[in-house]
C-alpha cells in the first residue's frame, strides 16, 4: 500500500480565493428562551440594544461583504420574526444594501406565533425567497412539552401568511424523539404537514445540550427521553413517509421537493464560503474558521469601536484535517462524495486518505464505493457519527 | 543480662477500626511528640491512600518520651493496620515489641482480629495490656465485651482499663498501665544485633531500615554485614522516628529507629534479616519471618503498548516501598507485554492498583485474580499454575488441586442461617460452631481459598448487616474440579478475561460475565456475540444488538468546528481503548470483571 500524498497542486485555491460566498445574519433575539435551546438569544425586551444591533449589524455586513459576491443570504436566529415589522424592514434593508446583486436564494427563518400577514409581505418585499418556519410538531401536547409558544393553528396561519406575500418556497421544521414522541404522533404529524404542502421539511431529533434546563430536567430525570430504538424508528418513519409524499431526502435531516434543496445549507455540506455576521455567527473563507463573540454587548462594542467584531476563536486546519472534514461533512448529503470533485477540492483521494477504513466501512455495508463516489448506505444514516469517527 | 530499665517497645493490636491510630494521636499528645498546631486526627497514618480510606495500611513506628514516677521513659510505639490482608504487618511489628496493647472497641466486642493478633501476640510471648476503646459512645457495651475477652481469650476482666481514645478518657493511666507491666528490653550479647522489621524506599536516601536494636550499638561510620547474603555496607544515619524521622548519634539496645547506609535497593534490604557488626559479628541471626506468600495473582497491562516502560518504572518504585509486591513479566497475546504480580489479598491488588493510577498515572488493565494451583499431568508431572494462560489442556490434566483456608467467623446467631448458606455457596463446610455469649457464635470451617478472597468478605458483612468479622489462613490444597472458563468478544478468545472456576459454576459465571460485558462494552456498527466457553463448549451467550442511534441531526456552518472537534476527542477516547480483533474493550470493562461485579 502506498502511503497517501499530499496535495500536488494548489487545488485550494478553489476553496480559499473565489470570491462567491454566502451570508448568514445572526439576530439573537426570542421572545422566550426554550427550555432545549443553546444557540445564542436573549429575550427582546431592551428596545435601545435592538437598535443598537442593528446598527453594529448595518457595519459589519457591510465590511464583510466588501469584494464578496454573495451567494445566498440566510436570516437565522434567534427568531428574525420576533423583532417588530418596522425593525425587521431595518434589518432586511441592511442586507438588501450590501448586496450588489440578487441573491440566488434568500432566506428567514420563523416562528409561527410571530409571522403575520405584514411581515412576510414586508420580508418579500426585500427580496426574501424562502421561508424556514419552525413548526416542530402540530400535537398540542408536543408543543407543550417543547415549551413552545405557538398552536398548529399558528403554523397553518404563517405558511397562509406566506403564500399570500408570493413566497412558495416555505420550509417546515419538525421535531422528533421529545419526551412524549411517539409513532402515531408522528403519523399524525406528517399528516398534518402534508395538507400544508411545504416544499421543504427538515427533521430533527431533539438534543440534549448540556447547561439547558432541558439537561437539567434529564438529569433530575424529571422527564424521559424516547430509547435509541424509538429513535431510529420515528426517524425510519417519517423518511418512509415524506418519500410517499415526494419529498426526496438530499442530507441526513433535509427533504425537499424537486428543485426545492436549501442552496444555502448545501455551501456548509460542500466546503463552500461563507460568512457570517451577528454575535455568535461562525465564518469561513479562505481556508480560515472563525467566530463572532456570542454575547451581544461584547460584540457590539467592538464593532461599534472598530467597525469589525473582536474574533472570539479562529482556526486554520492543515490540509489533511481540512480533508477529512470535508469528506465528513459532505457524506451526510445523500449524493455522496465525488471522488473527482473530492480531489480537485483537498488534493486527497479519500480511499488512501482513508484506508484501510474505507474499505472496513464498505464490508459492514456502511458505506458503498461505486468507484467514483462514496456514500452513506442507508442503513448507516441513523449511526452516521459512528461512520465518521472512523475516518475524521 | 543488662537491659535498658527506660525503654519501652510495645504496639497496639485490634480489630479494624477499633481505634488504635486515634489512640496513638492520643499518646504523641500526652507526650508532646507532636506540636499542638500539628496534631490532626490519625496522625500516623500519612499515606495519602491511608488518609483517604481511613486505614491503616502500614505500621508507623514512633518514639516518644514520658516521664513517670521521676523517671523518664522512652516509649518505641508501632501502630499496626487491622485489615485481614496486612496481618504480615503486625508479625513484623510484635518481633519488634516486648508488649501490646490489645485495643477492643467495646461498641463492637472481641473480633476476627482481635483473637487473631492476640493469639500471635501470645506466642511470641508478649505482654498484653488489654483495653476498652470507644467507651464514650452511648452503646458502648463493656460488660459483653470485658465477658467475651474472658471467654475468648481467657482475660480477667479486672485487668482491663476502659479509655476512650477520642475525648483521652484513662489514657494517661494506659500509658503507666504499659511502663509497669511491659517488660523493658534485655540483651543477650555485647555484638550488634538488629532486626530488620521494615524497609522503605526514599529518592534522596535509598533504601531505608527501620530497626529494633536487640543487641549492641550501631552508629554512623560503622560497617555492617546482612547476616542473610554476607555483605558489608557503611552506615551513613541512623535516628528515630518522633514522628519525623530525627537523627542520632547512635542507636542501642532496645532501641526501635532506621539505619540508612549505601543499600540502594529493597531487594538487597530483606525485611526480618539480621544486621550485625562487621568487624565483630554476632555467632547467631534471628530465625526471621516466614516467605510472605502471595495469595493471589493477576497480570497488569499498560492500556497503549507504549506506556509498557512507564509501568515498569512505576511497579519496580511501588515495589522497593511494598515487599510484599511479587512482580514477573507476562505476555499476552491480546494484550502485549505486561506483568504477572502476586497479592497478599483483595485489599492489597486495589491498593497497587491504585497507586500505580495515582502516583504514577498509567493507565491500566487487569485481569481477573487468580490463586496458585497445583495440577497433577496424566503424564505424572506435577505443576504448579498461576496465571490461567498456562492452564493446560483438559485432556493432559488428570487431577488439580486448589489451596485451602481454615477460616473462622464471629458473627451474630441470627444472621447463623444465611452464613451457613454463604458458605455452602462458596463450596466451603462448616466444622464446629461456639457460641461466645448469647447474641454471639464463633464459626469454624474451610473453604477454598478462591472462594474467599472474591468477594466473600463483602457477602459477609452484607448478609449480618456488618456485624460480622473474618480471619483465616491457608492450611493446604484439595483436590476440585476446576476448569478454565474462556470469554470470547466477537469470536475472538480474550485471555485476560479467562478464569478458573469450578466446573458446577461455570454455566453461571459465564453468564454473570457476559451480561457485565454486554453492559460494558459500547455498542458496534454490528452485532458482537459474547460467549463464556470451557473447552470448546459454549456455557453462555449474550448479543450486543447493533448501534441503533448515534447521529447529528442538525448540522450547519456553525457547528462544523464543534462537531469535528467532538468527533475527534471520541475518536482519541476510542483509541485508549483496547481492541480485540474488530471490537474495542474500555478499562471499566476489566475493572467490573476484575472486582467481580455480577458474579453469582
Ligand atoms: N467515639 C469514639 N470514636 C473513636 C474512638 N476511637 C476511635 N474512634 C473512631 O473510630 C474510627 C476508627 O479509628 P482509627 O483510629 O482509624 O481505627 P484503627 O484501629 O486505627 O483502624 P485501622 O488502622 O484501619 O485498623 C475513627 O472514625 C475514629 O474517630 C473513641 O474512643 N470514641
Ligand atoms: S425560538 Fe429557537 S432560538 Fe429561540 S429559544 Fe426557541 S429554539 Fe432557541
Ligand atoms: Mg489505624
Amino acid at each position: 500500500m502506498t502511503p497517501h500524498r499530499g496535495p500536488q497542486t494548489a487545488p485550494t485555491a478553489l476553496w480559499d480565493d473565489c470570491r462567491d460566498a454566502a451570508l448568514y445574519v445572526h439576530v439573537p433575539f426570542c421572545t422566550r428562551k426554550c427550555p432545549y435551546c443553546a444557540f445564542y438569544s436573549i429575550p427582546l425586551d431592551d428596545t435601545s440594544l435592538c437598535r443598537k444591533y442593528l446598527e453594529a449589524l448595518d457595519m459589519e455586513i457591510a465590511q464583510a461583504t466588501r469584494c464578496r459576491c454573495i451567494r445566498t443570504v440566510y436570516v437565522g436566529g434567534g427568531t428574525p420574526t420576533a423583532l417588530d415589522a418596522a425593525s425587521l424592514e431595518l434589518l432586511m434593508g441592511t442586507i438588501r444594501g450590501a448586496l450588489q446583486e440578487s441573491p440566488e436564494e434568500w432566506t428567514c427563518e420563523a416562528n409561527p406565533e410571530s409571522l403575520d400577514g405584514d411581515k412576510a409581505a414586508l420580508l418579500a418585499a426585500a427580496g426574501v425567497d424562502r421561508i424556514s418556519i419552525g413548526a416542530q410538531t402540530f400535537d398540542p401536547d408536543g408543543l407543550r412539552t417543547l415549551g413552545r409558544r405557538h398552536g398548529a393553528a399558528d403554523t397553518r396561519r404563517a405558511v397562509e401568511a406566506c403564500r399570500r406575500a408570493g413566497i412558495e418556497n416555505v420550509s417546515l421544521d419538525l421535531m422528533y424523539g421529545y419526551p412524549g414522541s411517539s409513532l402515531r404522533r408522528i403519523e399524525q404529524d406528517i399528516r398534518n404537514l402534508m395538507a400544508l404542502a411545504p416544499a421543504h421539511v427538515s427533521v430533527y431529533a431533539l438534543s440534549v445540550e448540556p447547561g439547558t434546563p432541558l439537561d437539567r430536567m434529564v438529569q433530575r430525570r424529571e422527564i424521559e427521553l424516547p430509547g435509541d430504538e424509538s429513535h431510529a424508528l420515528q426517524y425510519e418513519l417519517l423518511r418512509r413517509r415524506l418519500a410517499e409524499g415526494g419529498y426526496r431526502q438530499y442530507e441526513l435531516s433535509n427533504f425537499a421537493l424537486p428543485g426545492y434543496r436549501c442552496r444555502h445549507n448545501w455551501t456548509y455540506w460542500s466546503g463552500g464560503q461563507y460568512i457570517g455576521c451577528g454575535p455568535g455567527a461562525h465564518s469561513f473563507s479562505g481556508g480560515k474558521r472563525w467566530w463572532n463573540p456570542p454575547d451581544l454587548v461584547r460584540w457590539c462594542t467592538s464593532v461599534l469601536e472598530s467597525g469589525r467584531p473582536q474574533i472570539e476563536f479562529d482556526e486554520h486546519l492543515s490540509s489533511e484535517k481540512r480533508a477529512r472534514e470535508l469528506l465528513v461533512v459532505a457524506l451526510r448529503r445523500s449524493e455522496g462524495v465525488n471522488r473527482g470533485w473530492f480531489r480537485t477540492l483537498t488534493g486527497f483521494d479519500y480511499r488512501q486518505l482513508c484506508a484501510p477504513v474505507v474499505r472496513q466501512l464498505c464490508d459492514l455495508g456502511l458505506l458503498t464505493d461505486q468507484g467514483d463516489r462514496l456514500r452513506l448506505t442507508e442503513k448507516a444514516y441513523f449511526v452516521s457519527d459512528a461512520v465518521f469517527r472512523e475516518l475524521i | 543480662m543488662s537491659s535498658s530499665p527506660q525503654i519501652r517497645n510495645f504496639c497496639i493490636l485490634a480489630h479494624i477500626d477499633h481505634g488504635k491510630s486515634t489512640l496513638a494521636d492520643r499518646f504523641l499528645e500526652l507526650t508532646h511528640a507532636v506540636a499542638p498546631r500539628n496534631l490532626k486526627e490519625q496522625l500516623l497514618d500519612d499515606m495519602d491512600l491511608e488518609r483517604e480510606r481511613g486505614i491503616t495500611i502500614k505500621a508507623h513506628p514512633v518514639t516518644m518520651f514520658y516521664e513517670h514516677r521521676d523517671t523518664l521513659y522512652q516509649l518505641n510505639l508501632i501502630d499496626t493496620p487491622g485489615h485481614v490482608d496486612f496481618s504480615y504487618e503486625v508479625a513484623r511489628s510484635i518481633a519488634a515489641c516486648e508488649g501490646a496493647i490489645l485495643l477492643v472497641d467495646a461498641t463492637q466486642g472481641v473480633e476476627a482480629q482481635t483473637v487473631a493478633h492476640a493469639h500471635l501476640a501470645g506466642s511470641k510471648h508478649l505482654t498484653i495490656v488489654p483495653a476498652l476503646n470507644k467507651i464514650d459512645l452511648p452503646n458502648a457495651d463493656p460488660e459483653r465485651t470485658l465477658k467475651q475477652l474472658e471467654d475468648i481469650l481467657a482475660i480477667p476482666s479486672d485487668e482491663v482499663l476502659w479509655v476512650s481514645a477520642k475525648t483521652g478518657q484513662g489514657v494517661e493511666v494506659l500509658l503507666r498501665r504499659v511502663i509497669e507491666k511491659v517488660p523493658p528490653p534485655y540483651t543477650e550479647q555485647d555484638e550488634l544485633r538488629a532486626l530488620i522489621f521494615d524497609s522503605v524506599y526514599d529518592d534522596f536516601r535509598g533504601a531505608v531500615a527501620y530497626v529494633r536494636i536487640k543487641d549492641g550499638e550501631v552508629r554512623p561510620g560503622q560497617e555492617i554485614l546482612l547476616m542473610s547474603t554476607g555483605k558489608r555496607y557503611l552506615v551513613k544515619e541512623v535516628g528515630r522516628f518522633r514522628p519525623q524521622a530525627s537523627k542520632a548519634d547512635c542507636l542501642r539496645s532496645g532501641d526501635v529507629g532506621y539505619l540508612v547506609s549505601n543499600i540502594k535497593s529493597c531487594a538487597e534490604l530483606r525485611i526480618g534479616d539480621t544486621i550485625t557488626d562487621a568487624a565483630r559479628p554476632s555467632p547467631r541471626p534471628f530465625p526471621g519471618f516466614p516467605e510472605m506468600k502471595p495469595m493471589l495473582f493477576a497480570s497488569i497491562y499498560p492500556i497503549e503498548g507504549g506506556d509498557y516502560e512507564r509501568l515498569r518504572t512505576a511497579i519496580e518504585k511501588l515495589r522497593l516501598n511494598d515487599s510484599a509486591l511479587v512482580v514477573q513479566p507476562a505476555t499476552s497475546t491480546a494484550l502485549g507485554h505486561g506483568f504477572r504480580c502476586g497479592f497478599l489479598g483483595m485489599l492489597h491488588l486495589e491498593i497497587v492498583l491504585e497507586r500505580l493510577r495515582r502516583e504514577h498515572g498509567v493507565i491500566i488493565i487487569t485481569t481477573r485474580p487468580n490463586v496458585v494451583y497445583r495440577l497433577h499431568l496424566t503424564s505424572g508431572e506435577e505443576i504448579i499454575v498461576d496465571n490461567p494462560a498456562y492452564w493446560p489442556e483438559v485432556h493432559l490434566i488428570r487431577v488439580v488441586e486448589e489451596p485451602i483456608v481454615d477460616f473462622f467467623i464471629m458473627g451474630p446467631r441470627t444472621c447463623l442461617g444465611e452464613i451457613i448458606k454463604l458458605v455452602r455457596e462458596k463450596r466451603g463446610r462448616i466444622r464446629e460452631t461456639e457460641t461466645i455469649d448469647p447474641e454471639r457464635l464463633l464459626i469454624k470451617g474451610t473453604m477454598p481459598l478462591s472462594e474467599l478472597i472474591t468477594d466473600f468478605h463483602d457477602r459477609l458483612k452484607s448478609v449480618s448487616r456488618g456485624y460480622s468479622s473474618l480471619d483465616y489462613e491457608v492450611t493446604g490444597y484439595e483436590p476440585s474440579d476446576l476448569v478454565r472458563l474462556d470469554i470470547l468478544v466477537h469470536g475472538e478468545v480474550v485471555d485476560a478475561f479467562a478464569s478458573i472456576v469450578h466446573r458446577s459454576q461455570a454455566r453461571e459465571q459465564g453468564r454473570a460475565l457476559c451480561r457485565t460485558l454486554k453492559q460494558t462494552i459500547p455498542r458496534q456498527l454490528f452485532p458482537v456475540a459474547i460467549q463464556a466457553a470451557v473447552g470448546r463448549t459454549i456455557v453462555a451467550r449474550e448479543t450486543l444488538p447493533a448501534l441503533r442511534k448515534d447521529v447529528t441531526a442538525k448540522c450547519y456552518g456553525g457547528d462544523i468546528t464543534r462537531k469535528r472537534k467532538l468527533l475527534e476527542r471520541q475518536k482519541a477516547g476510542k483509541k485508549r481503548m483496547r481492541m480485540f480483533g474488530k471490537v474495542p474493550i474500555p478499562q471499566e470493562a476489566f475493572l467490573k470483571v476484575l472486582r467481580g461485579d455480577g458474579q453469582v
